[in-house]
């Protein structure tokens, strides 16, 4: 099972999860989908996602922010819509797109374990071997929590 | 955001499968699992005896442990690893302890407690017996 196939499985087992897609923002075009339906047309919603993540970047870029963006929430009344961009090579413009039903979603929850399977989807990309992992937090330098520092 | 559930729904969680009978002791007001980062409250359990806004409360624990780690870095550079106690007037103690996630993220284990003093120290020395790896299990 390819790996774009395997991430899309565990984020549509995400609970409360009715839609999922892989999405590359440079053309609009989904990689792959899990969900989509009438009701929910995820063709519609991968380029138009693509554009709320160009948006985003670019107002980074013309602040002089020189910060990547790790996940975009957004809420609604009924439905919760996380983008977790991948990490990759300049030319991959990559990122997971997830549609939760509010009432039964944690959305503390789905944000940590979306990005759970992006560092796994990162990781198994051949052309990252050899990157350090992440792992933790680079926010600030201290080492509290010392022991998530050991690499898995 | 994050999943409060009451006491009957408390084996099929996290916080249930990690503090199992303790969850009944009438001592535990409340319980959460918490993302020290963000604040967010990935798991919140209130008992029936305690009316707290918890996605609040543990937003608040969660800025506590933050200034407890930065304010006091260069005099205790390992931070407060055995975590926080916060007692308060009405015997109510806070309790916030770091738990370790193989995934790295930060998160701390939040529980509110009623009694005295003896009766927390008869509470810690069960919970340092307890498996807090199943709080941290990944997507599947």
């Amino acid at each position: 099972m390819s790996n774009i196939e395997q991430a899309l499985d565990m984020a549509a087992n995400i609970k409360g999860a009715f839609a999922v897609a892989l999405v590359d923002y440079d053309s609009g075009m989904t990689l792959g989908s899990r969900g989509g339906s009438a009701e929910f047309d995820l063709d519609v919603a991968a380029p138009g996602n693509s554009d709320v993540v160009r948006s985003k970047l670019d107002v980074i870029q013309k602040l002089a922010i020189r910060e990547t963006i790790e996940d975009i929430l957004i809420t609604l009344n009924t439905q919760y819509h996380l983008i977790r961009l991948i990490r990759g090579q300049s030319n991959e413009k990559l990122f997971f797109y997830l549609a939760l039903n509010r009432a039964q979603a944690n959305l503390a929850m789905a944000r940590r374990d979306l990005r759970i399977i992006e560092e796994n989807f990162y990781l198994s990309n051949p052309a990252v071997a050899g990157n350090q992992v992440r792992g933790g937090h680079s926010v600030d330098g201290q080492s509290f929590f010392p022991s998530n520092s050991i690499q898995r | 955001m994050g999943r409060h559930f009451r006491e009957e729904h408390a084996p099929t969680t996290k916080l249930g499968a990690v503090l199992g009978r303790l969850l009944r002791d009438p001592r535990i007001l409340a319980a959460a699992l918490v993302d020290y980062d963000s604040g967010m409250a990935l798991e919140t359990y209130g008992s029936s005896r305690c009316y707290l806004d918890l996605e609040l409360a543990t937003a608040g624990q969660a800025e506590l442990m933050r200034v407890a780690v930065d304010t006091f870095q260069p005099l205790h550079p390992a931070g407060p690893a055995d975590g926080l106690t916060v007692s308060y007037g009405d015997n109510v103690h806070h309790l916030l302890t770091p738990v370790t996630d193989p995934y790295g993220d930060r998160l701390l284990l939040s529980l509110i407690v009623a009694g005295s003093s003896a009766g927390l120290c008869m509470l810690r020395r069960r919970l340092r017996t307890m498996q807090y790896h199943k709080l941290t299990t990944g997507p599947c």
